[in-house]
């Protein structure tokens, strides 16, 4: 929609016109026919480096077609189940190497994306619209390796498995698969816990016991006034492990990842290799309960998981108070090699950012990143460390809203509605970000009903775009129009021994001088799922001295001078090719 | 020099004396003799203020009530017989260890007779070897006192491991009252004082009172200032009993109840202390001191939202009571909700008390929830100008500079203001776990674990203490340990989940007695005693008089819900 070149200063109208007119054949000239020394042909224009970054957000959903509306049915002021809210994925469901959406609710609805920010509502034809069920978050990867990714959908007293039909349509084949309805299933995530099997297995964590009988409470009273029970009143319930046994089938296998160990009340969830191993562990958010961590006890392949949340660091805050962990991510903000952990909670709390200090040990580093005083205010859910300006340090995206529709009435402070938050990753020692959110567009200040957030390049420009689920409006496609933005790198990785998602791959990129690594993975955030290509900013490097992959399956590739500003495809055990 | 109009006379211009020059002249041969007047009347004055003044001082003493006596020696800690008095009042208040102290003062000052050596070792008696030791002490300085000698023989007649109370009785067989009748004399003066107390006696003495209880007992009123004489003096059972008499005396009387009310709070019966309060607002619904009161036993209780209702009633009721903004405050600052109301309440109180600084710690904590990290930090800084011994302003410091802007100078100015907190307030369980998380930021988990082991020590439920622990010997390699207490750390967040939500069930079933004991139960579980013995008591008097109970259910309900909606 805005043209795939990567012409930082080219004005929105103009780059309106080159979509319509020739994006395609620029991104034929761009990206068609890679070298193969993994040089492209045609090397774009030199782009200075990210001094000048303005960051710049603007929701160009509705002109994309997204004609999509969350609406919360039934009675006000609004119960806990009403309120949970729902999420949203950025995939590539038929393969023509252009982002899709998903867009997860009561009435679900894929939109086939043409890469120049077009999307049509294809969900009649990929069968989608006849799913019913109260669906509320999703997982996308590819558990038959079959080059298509499939979609679990998490929901309330639901939960069904897609099998993506070869980019055409989907199947529902939850039951032959052996998978159950959830009672209460929120984030879900795929991911190779077996490293080597080349097998997603499936993780969904459940919320809270809940139903409309008279024993459990709807509302509760608040300063005299009625409104959502807080979590506490519900007893917390525990997630689902499921086991990829192949030919499309799974068993339940809880204890091999220690989910009777976890708390329970699980909202936001992420894999990520903490060790050499490749093995990943799970961190879950949990609302009003401590967090878990669950990492392998050993570095063999069939090493039990064991639940380290608390002792690890990541359980609680920095002052060991629990908060209410909703959404979370993994990312390697301070670029020292290891993945840091962010858990975005309730309002009152720090948002606790998580720094990895190795060895599975973990120290609350938000106030010092300088991240606690602006986010405090927020009830937090979807939130995303990801580079928006290429500058090589991830930055961070925050949805916002309130649980309680009438909070305001409560606390004349509080609003239900509120502001996205975009904080820029200064990049300097020790790690601090800024809060750009009133700089990043009037968009982006529009208070909302945050929850699920999902983050991909839909227009394949190089800058990460923002899917922003509002859970009472209509969806926001956070399109990236930063000025001043770094080189990039956009890394598709195609698994053979390892997942064919490549999922849990370590890819890590040497830029002068310096090494960024970034984790292929599509969970994490809040009953969403991104993007899965590997998105590296290179600042002022329009290429990446060395890339290096290490598969799950424990086998690393290694490219030397990688040039950037486009996307490429890396196949395990095989080459650099043209993406996609 | 007194002249009348008369006297009066134009102003000569000649140089010739003037009637009025003569006048002067007449004036001035009459000067000595007005002169010897006058200064007789002066040395008269001079004499009356040499005698009147230490005689004044004797008798204010002896009217004097304990803190007054506590002020007083802190500004003279050399006066020896002021040291004996205090001993000997805080030897009736039962706090043995600063009477001990007081008396090793006195001794020190100058006051060594048998006397002050016997109470010191009356003081020390729970440890008998230590009061032997005293006695002894004592002899080689007073080798000749038959008293002294007399007990050390009356001690050495005890058996070898006495207990205290019987040696404290053998060392000082009357107990304090004669060394108070001795160090508290008071003057010619006495009966001066005794009457400007009667009539006023709100402001009376404390031995006016005692005498004047002594002489009406059946007096409600008389009765009830010797009780309020007595708690000010922390004679706490004493003044109870005295109270109690002038209630049986005046049931109907809502000074007597106020009264009663705050002695039970001062004695530390916060939960008796409630119900009082609440009979005196049901007899004077708007009457500031027993509002103040029961939002001061509310918000001990931990009943801080109802402890709010009591405070917005005050401050409606009276709107330039500091005290009632303060509490507040206060109470809008633990509820956890709109912090912003908390502060606001603050600063009302800033308005009408420019001077007061006692809630600054506060208004400080108000302001760092409140998320205004720098004004909280400008405010720490104030109360830290004036009060510099202040632990709690030393460590509200340290927490603020940790989260606003934690650069590593401000980490390290952080770190020394928790440092000074706890060297002016060593067993701070707070000011532990903050230093521990310091040193825990600078990898160094060795320092951190006793910090945190002394935390649990002084607060034993203190969950956020187990958590970092767990980490703690995580870092140090120590995973049985950190699985141990991240398991205690488990079980203690659930038990409090589950008292909240009880808590929310006793709201709409307030008068379920079983509610009220299972909460009794959790809270005792999570190391909130006090509401514990609330809840307790409430259950109990659901049981037995579920009248009464309603009643009370109903007030408290009916000041929560009318008082703290929003507004």
């Amino acid at each position: 929609m805005y043209g795939t070149t990567p012409s930082r200063h080219t004005s929105v109208p103009l780059r309106r016109l080159a979509a319509v007119v020739g994006a395609g054949s620029l991104s034929l000239l761009i990206f068609g026919c890679p070298s193969g020394n993994g040089a492209p042909k045609s090397a774009p224009a030199p782009v200075p480096p990210a001094a000048s970054v303005g960051p710049h957000f603007v929701d160009v959903a509705a002109a994309a077609g997204l004609n999509y509306r969350w609406e919360i049915a039934g009675k006000r002021p609004l119960n806990i189940l009403q309120t949970i809210g729902n999420g949203c994925a950025f995939l590539d469901y038929n393969g023509d190497g252009n982002l899709d959406i998903l867009l997860v609710g009561p009435k679900t609805a894929l939109y086939r994306g043409d890469g120049k920010g077009h999307f049509i509502d294809v969900s009649r034809e990929t069968g989608l619209s006849k799913l019913s069920g109260q669906f509320l978050g999703c997982a996308v990867g590819d558990y038959d390796n079959d080059g298509y990714p499939d979609i679990y959908l998490s929901g309330y007293r639901t939960g069904v498995l897609l099998h993506n039909d070869h980019g055409k349509a989907f199947s529902d084949v939850t039951r032959s698969a052996g998978l159950q309805p959830q009672p209460w299933g929120t984030s879900c995530a795929w991911a190779e816990t077996v490293p080597g099997s080349g097998r997603l297995d499936l993780y969904v964590a459940n919320y809270a016991r809940f139903d409309t009988g008279k024993s459990i409470p709807q509302l509760c009273e608040s300063r005299g006034i009625l409104t959502s029970c807080g979590p506490r009143f519900y007893n917390p319930l525990h997630g689902a492990f499921y086991r990829n046994l192949g030919s499309g089938r799974f068993v339940r296998a809880d204890q091999a990842l220690a989910v009777p160990k976890t708390q329970g009340r699980g909202l936001g969830l992420g894999f990520a290799p903490l060790d050499a191993s490749g093995r990943p562990s799970l961190a879950i958010a949990n609302d009003e309960m401590p967090g878990d961590l669950l990492t392998p006890a050993g570095a063999e392949k069939a090493a039990k998981y064991v639940n380290q949340g608390v002792s690890s660091g990541v359980g609680m805050d920095r002052d060991g108070n629990i908060h209410g962990g909703m959404g979370m991510d993994w990312g390697d903000y301070d670029n020292d090699g290891r993945f840091d952990l962010f858990v975005s909670t309730f309002q009152g709390e720090a948002k606790s950012l998580y720094h990895n200090d190795g060895h599975s040990l973990f120290t609350d580093s938000t106030y010092v990143a300088a991240l606690a005083e602006a986010t405090m205010p927020h009830v937090a859910f979807g939130c995303k460390l990801f580079d928006y300006d290429n500058d090589g340090a991830l930055d961070l995206i925050v949805a916002n809203g309130h649980v309680q529709d009438n909070i305001h009435a409560i606390d004349s402070n509080a609003a239900y509605r509120q502001a996205t938050q975009l904080f820029h990753n200064r990049n300097n020692r020790p790690a601090t970000f800024e809060n750009v959110s009133l700089t990043a567009g009037k968009d982006l200040q529009r208070p909302i009903v945050g929850r699920g957030v999902a983050i991909g390049d839909f227009d394949n420009d190089g800058r990460v775009d923002v899917l922003v689920v509002d859970s009472e409006g209509a969806p926001l496609l956070l399109h990236n129009e930063t000025t001043g933005t770094g080189h990039w790198l956009g890394v598709k990785l195609v698994g053979t021994r390892s997942n064919r998602s490549g999922i849990g791959a370590v890819v890590t990129a040497t830029v002068g001088g310096n090494q960024r690594v970034r984790l292929c993975h599509a969970d994490g955030s809040y009953l969403s799922s991104s993007d899965l290509r590997v998105h590296f900013g290179l600042g002022g490097d329009s290429r990446a001295a060395v890339l290096t992959v290490r598969w799950p399956s424990g086998k690393t590739d290694l490219f030397k001078d990688v040039a950037g500003d486009r996307y490429i495809t890396l196949r395990e055990g095989g080459g650099l090719t043209a993406y996609p | 020099m007194v002249r009348s109009d008369a006297q009066r006379s134009p102003v000569s211009t000649t140089g010739e004396p003037t009637p009025l020059d003569q006048g002067s002249k007449s004036d001035a041969r009459r000067f000595p003799k007005t002169a010897r007047l006058l200064v007789l009347l002066f040395l008269l004055a001079f004499a009356a203020v040499l005698w009147l003044r230490p005689a004044w001082k004797e008798t204010t003493r002896r009217e004097a009530y304990l803190p007054q006596l506590e002020a007083e020696a802190l500004h003279d800690p050399f006066d020896a017989r002021l040291e004996a008095l205090l001993g000997g009042r805080l030897m009736q208040a039962g706090d043995y260890p600063q009477a001990a102290e007081a008396f090793r003062h006195a001794w020190a000052a100058g006051e060594q007779n048998s006397m002050i050596a016997r109470a010191l070792a009356a003081c020390t008696a729970a440890e008998p070897a230590r009061a032997l030791a005293d006695l002894k002490l004592a002899l080689q300085s007073l080798p000749q006192d038959a008293d002294l000698r007399r007990t050390m023989e009356a001690v050495s007649r005890l058996d070898p491991h006495p207990a205290p109370a019987l040696l404290a009785r053998t060392i000082l067989p009357d107990g304090p009252e004669p060394l108070v009748t001795r160090y508290a004399p008071g003057s010619g003066l006495n009966r001066f004082s005794e009457w400007w107390g009667r009539g006023h006696e709100e402001a009376s003495g404390f031995t006016t009172r005692q005498q004047w209880a002594a002489a009406e007992p059946n007096d409600a009123r008389v009765q009830r200032l010797w009780g309020r004489a007595l708690a000010r003096n922390r004679r706490f059972q004493e003044a109870l009993a005295a109270l109690q008499h002038s209630i049986a005396l005046d049931p109907a009387s809502p000074e007597t109840h106020l009264a009663l009310a705050d002695t039970l709070d001062a004695a530390g019966l916060t939960s008796e202390a409630t119900l009082e309060y609440l009979q005196c607002l049901k007899a004077r619904p708007n009457w500031l001191p027993a509002l103040l009161g029961a939002g001061k036993t509310y918000f001990e209780i931990g009943l801080a939202q109802i402890a709010g209702a009591s405070y917005l009633q005050a401050t409606q009721v009276a709107p330039t009571s500091a005290d009632a903004w303060i509490g507040l405050g206060r109470a809008y600052r633990n509820t956890g909700v709109d912090q912003a109301k908390s502060v606001a309440a603050f600063q009302t109180a800033g308005r009408l008390a420019p001077e007061r600084e006692d809630y600054l710690d506060d208004y400080a904590d108000a302001l760092r929830q409140a998320i205004q990290w720098p004004a909280a930090e400008a405010v720490l800084r104030r109360r830290l100008r004036t009060s510099p011994e202040d632990p709690l302003a030393h460590y509200m410091l340290g927490m603020v500079m940790l989260n606003n802007t934690p650069t590593p100078e401000r980490q390290i100015e952080a770190e020394a203001e928790t440092r000074t907190a706890l060297r002016l307030y060593p067993h701070s369980s707070l000011a532990d776990i903050q230093l521990a998380l310091i040193v825990l930021s600078h990898a160094q988990p060795k320092e951190a674990i006793p910090l945190l082991t002394d935390a649990l020590q002084t607060d034993p439920f203190n969950r956020n203490a187990m958590t970092i622990l767990a980490r703690a010997y995580r870092q140090t390699g120590q995973s049985d340990l950190a699985d141990q207490i991240s398991k205690q750390a488990d079980q203690l967040y659930q038990d409090q989940q589950r008292a909240q939500v009880l808590e929310s069930k006793e709201a709409k079933q307030v008068m379920d007695p079983e509610i009220h004991a299972a909460l009794a139960v959790l809270y005792q579980r999570i190391g909130q005693s006090k509401k514990g013995l609330y809840e307790q008591s409430m259950a109990r008097l659901i049981r037995s008089d579920p009248k009464t109970a309603a009643e009370e259910m109903r007030k408290i309900r009916s000041v929560r819900d009318n008082a703290i909606a929003p507004h």
